[in-house]
């Protein structure tokens, strides 16, 4: 996972709220399968974004209470676990979502890092 | 203690601060996460779960009431959109119970013919019952705005498209003159002062009788004497005062301190007035005219504490920053 940027307060609180937008299309997209709230915070931080327990399982339940996402309890298992996957209205939420995030990045970049873009893609200099 | 106890606990606490439909759901599915969380910490230590390894996971998780207010959507007893007219009225209401405070304690002194220990006792009891009535009335305000935050009576901004930015109020300038106030008021103070230093029989109740004007001076010789440089004093300062401001074409911060400085004179003299002797020639015109007085008193008190409260206002406002300057 990368580091904070400063160690600031104020920078952790915008540090915060950056993570706090993208976090949700983060999650959506790792429930295209359905994962239980620990199996999804490895998958999470095995693709390098680490997210705290007490942010992530109330937020799957507040997606849960918009009709993105979907759960059911598992019983069979070990132990009963709760399982989410995305809802068919979170697909299409989702798709939105992932199309403004990439056409966002594409002109955050551009703002961020104006030499290195040259031909709308992020990074190539 | 075992792990799994103290794990227990740790759901007892956050469970007891959900919404009961919710409670059980929850904690259930916390156990199986924290239960989970606790063997792969053991599995990466190569050891049993233990406590100290259970004491990391919840440290790790966090406290149990900010696990808890994260299941909860948000709640406010009085929410932001409400909170401006809160915060609007709770000024207002303060500042009516300030001027009735004044006007009260003001009173009080003027019946009170008690020695000065006995007069400090009094005062304390009104300083009690005053509080006691600001902090009634504050609680009044919080339970009506709290109530209208629960039922949903909430201040909504108007829709993009009904919105007319047209609409919007003009920005106050309180430093900007009203040249037609101000020298309406100028004239009529030179006049009062002219009448009643040069012509107190003027101030009278003018009748025909057989043909002849007759009149009856209604300015009692007590009042004349007593009263009228006072008034003539506060009526001559706050006309040359007026002339300044209308000199200078703004309202500035010296001559918004002389306004207060007058407003303070003013009630002095009217309560020198209030409490000295008779007014007008019958005694029962008197008693209408301290009525009147006690009236312009209140109005003044009001007008004084609106006119420290915007110049303490100004005092400790931040100048404004400049262009590119981080704000505070």
């Amino acid at each position: 996972m990368a580091t904070r940027p400063t160690s600031s307060s104020a920078a952790d609180n915008l540090d915060l709220e950056l993570r706090r937008g993208v976090v949700v299309l983060a999650v959506l997209s790792q429930l295209q399968t359905e994962q239980y709230g620990y199996s999804l915070k490895k998958a999470l931080a095995d693709r390098g974004l680490e997210i705290d327990e007490g942010t992530l399982y109330p937020l799957l339940r507040r997606l849960e209470s918009q009709g993105l996402l979907q759960s059911a309890w598992r019983m069979a298992e070990a132990r009963p676990r709760r399982y989410y996957v995305i809802s068919p209205g979170g697909r299409r939420v989702y798709e939105a979502l992932s199309a403004n995030w990439r056409a966002l990045t594409r002109v955050i970049d551009q703002m961020v890092h104006p030499v290195e873009v040259t031909d709308g893609t992020p990074g190539s200099a | 203690m075992e792990p799994l106890d103290l794990l227990e606990r740790y759901l007892h606490a956050v469970g007891a601060q959900l919404p009961r439909p919710q409670r059980e759901d929850v904690k259930a599915e916390l156990r199986t996460l924290l239960t989970e969380m606790l063997e792969d910490r053991a599995r990466q230590a190569e050891r049993a779960p233990d406590t100290d390894l259970a004491v990391a996971v919840l440290r790790e998780f966090g406290e149990p009431e900010a696990v808890a207010a994260r299941y909860r959507p948000p709640a406010y007893l009085i929410g932001p959109e409400l909170y401006p007219i809160f915060m609007l009225v709770v000024k207002i209401v303060l500042a009516v119970l300030a001027g009735f405070g004044v006007l009260t304690v003001a009173l009080a002194l003027w019946r009170s013919e008690a020695p000065l220990a006995e007069l400090g006792r009094t005062l304390w009891e009104l300083g009690v019952q005053g509080a006691g009535l600001v902090l009634m009335n504050l609680g009044l305000l919080v339970l009506i705005f709290a109530g209208l935050q629960r039922w949903g009576a909430r201040h909504s901004a108007d829709a993009p498209e009904t919105w007319n930015p047209l609409e919007l109020p003009a920005v106050e300038d309180r430093d900007r003159i009203d040249r037609g106030s101000l020298i309406t008021t100028l004239s009529f103070n030179l006049i009062l002062i002219v009448v009643l230093n040069f012509f107190p029989d003027l101030v009278a109740v003018f009748f025909l009788h057989d043909g002849v004007w007759g009149r009856f001076p209604l300015l009692a010789p007590e009042f004349l004497t007593d009263q009228r440089p006072w008034f003539t004093a506060a009526w001559a300062l706050e006309a040359g005062l007026y002339l300044a401001v209308l000199w200078r074409r703004r309202w500035t911060v010296p001559t918004r301190w002389a306004e207060f400085g007058l407003s303070i004179l003013t009630l002095v003299v009217l309560g020198r007035a209030l409490m000295g002797g008779e007014i007008l020639a019958p005694a029962i015109l008197t008693v209408f005219a301290k009525g009147v007085m006690v009236i312009m008193l209140a109005v003044n008190v009001a007008e004084a504490i609106g006119q420290i409260y915007h110049l303490l206002g100004r005092f400790f406002a931040a100048p404004p920053a400049p262009l590119g300057a981080p704000h505070r």
